[in-house]
């Protein structure tokens, strides 16, 4: 079923005959892989299913654009990232005004959640996760869970092989010293 | 594969503790979601896509935060910039836009506010006043009755069935029964109960001044003896019984003692002392060196004594035919200055240079008590 190409899925997505049959299949290729990626961004699902509807809703729109010196997945991730950093962005902001006085507990939002199946060791992964600074936690979250290379990351954040090499080390070590530190 | 391994390797590399956390997806999805999500997508970015058809103006709105911008940094200081703009409006005087404040209120509102206000807490407190009296009246009517003076008469009426019953029963009349609750034959002087404690105080008062007058009186209270009664009256005494006073007592057989054995009572008192010193030093250094059981600590390590003075020790306890009771009653006689001995005795020599001293030193609280020494100062003691 993803045995299909990314330069087949351009190919009929120009076609407006083949459009939406196109972008079926280019769903069914990432959908999964998006989908996760943002929820390891976002933690909840239904704030997940929201950011990954408006990824594809936003490569729906953009796509006849897509410039094909990049590859199309890293292209998809790069909008993933972008949309959950926003979304969680706009969410602190909400929940600043909203619950200035109480603090953000991932804690009790996994414990909580009907679609969390991790143990404790789990939970204070995705904790150490989210305690890391942006960039890091999304060179973490993409050469830990998505094995992306190096080189494939650097299209995703625009960002050098050195400089994520970098990050992914620190953030290892960050992550490392909070699960054996508690 | 390749590319699998290099990532699990280089984890191992940076941290091999993260690399043993199993690296599996604890998320889950509602069943069935990914096989609509596709379908539902494409749904919604067709719906936009003839909205924005219909509408372009509009869905451009939507979009409009790219449209409209504001100057860097203006939400993160709009508050400040304000805040400036108020004080800056009240030192100069100027009067804020009238627009700043659309609401009116009606000439002399504020002036009147407060009578007002007082006024309506008073109509407040009168219309509470109605609403709660029925609960009173209620209380106080609760729904039954009694005969008119019932309470009045319930007393008499008690002693009246009282009587009747007891002529009943014993076929006696008990009228006087009455008469004696009524009239007890026991009474009190007039504010009896109101003066008792006035009176009380006084009699104290009265007792305390007796023993103070005593003591204004002379020693001798009046009375004297001829001159020198008290000189003579043992020889008096015991002329009256026919004895000699000058005369010694006798009390028994007295035996002289050698010189030799006086100057060997001397020696034994000498070993004594050497014995209960090195008794001392045995005990304390026994004390000090109690281990606790069980926890793994050593409390406190001193350097044992040496056999020889072991050996000597028990030699003198037997030639003097001390018991170990009779040492350690000696020692508790004399605590403080056996402890004095044993700070004497023990110095920095006696304490190895292992680093098994330990500020958490536990003795027996017998010998504690015994040698008067806490904690603190044997830790003290140690650490110098």
């Amino acid at each position: 079923m993803s045995k299909i190409s990314d330069q087949e899925i351009l190919e009929k997505f120009k076609n407006p005959a083949t459009k939406e049959a196109a972008f079926s299949l280019l769903m069914q290729k990432y959908q999964e892989k998006i989908y996760w990626l943002i929820r390891r961004i976002v933690i909840d699902h239904e704030d997940a299913n929201d950011v990954c509807q408006n990824v594809f809703i936003k490569v729906w729109r953009n796509l006849d654009s897509f410039k094909e010196n990049s590859q199309l997945y890293t292209w998809l991730y790069r909008i993933a990232t972008n949309e959950s950093l926003t979304f969680l962005n706009r969410k602190k902001k909400k929940a600043s005004v909203q619950i200035s006085t109480e603090d953000y507990d991932l804690t009790k939002q996994l414990e909580a959640d009907p679609y969390f199946e991790g143990d404790n060791l789990q939970i204070q992964l995705q904790n150490a996760i989210a305690s890391l600074p942006e960039k890091q936690r999304m060179v973490f979250l993409l050469r830990y869970y998505d094995e992306m290379k190096y080189e494939d990351m650097s299209e995703t954040l625009d960002t050098s092989v050195g400089a994520l090499k970098a990050s992914y080390h620190h953030a290892v070590k960050k992550i490392e010293k909070y699960l054996t530190g508690l | 594969m390749t590319l699998r391994n290099d990532i699990s390797s280089e984890l191992l590399t940076l941290s091999p503790f993260l690399a043993t956390v199993e690296r599996g997806n604890p998320f889950r999805v509602p069943g069935g979601y990914f096989t609509q999500l596709a379908q539902n997508t494409l749904e919604i970015a067709l719906e936009d896509d003839e909205l924005r058809a219909s509408a372009p103006v509009t869905m451009n709105l939507q979009t409009a935060d790219n449209n409209m911008s504001v100057p860097e940094g203006y939400f993160e200081e709009l508050f400040h910039n304000t805040l400036a703009q108020l004080h800056n409006a009240e030192e100069t005087g100027v009067n804020l836009p009238h627009a700043a404040t659309p609401f009116t209120t009606p000439a002399g509102y504020f002036e009147q506010l407060q009578a007002n206000m007082l006024l309506a807490v008073k109509d407040t407190a009168h219309d509470e006043d109605l609403n709660t009296q029925f609960l009173h009246d209620a209380a106080e009517n609760n729904g039954f009755a009694t005969p008119p003076q019932y309470f009045e008469q319930l007393h008499a009426t008690i002693w009246n069935r009282l009587e009747n019953l007891a002529n009943e029963e014993t076929g006696c009349d008990t009228g006087n029964i009455d008469h004696v609750a009524r009239n007890p034959a026991f009474a009190i002087p007039a504010n009896y109960f109101e003066e008792l404690q006035q009176g009380l105080m006084a009699a104290i008062n009265e007792e305390e001044s007796v023993p103070q007058l005593l003591t204004q009186l002379p020693v001798n209270a009046g009375f004297t003896t001829p001159a020198g009664y008290f000189e003579q009256l043992h020889q008096n005494v015991m002329n009256a019984v026919g004895v000699q006073a000058a005369a010694t007592p006798e009390t028994g057989k007295t035996v002289p003692m050698p010189p030799a054995q006086r100057q060997s009572d001397k020696g034994f008192r000498y070993v004594l002392r050497v014995a209960a010193v090195l008794a001392v030093l045995f005990l304390g250094w026994q004390l000090l060196n109690q281990v606790p059981q069980g926890n793994g600590k050593q409390t406190a390590l001193l350097s044992p004594p040496s056999p020889q003075l072991l050996l000597k020790m028990e030699k003198m306890k037997s030639d003097l035919g001390l018991t170990s009771g009779d040492l350690t009653a000696y020692i508790s006689n004399n605590a403080e200055e056996f402890a004095s001995v044993i700070d004497e005795k023990i110095d920095a020599n006696d304490i190895p240079a292992q680093p098994q001293i330990t500020k958490n030193i536990k003795l027996n609280p017998e010998a504690m008590d015994l040698l008067d020494i806490s904690t603190d100062e044997i830790e003290e003691f140690l650490s110098e």
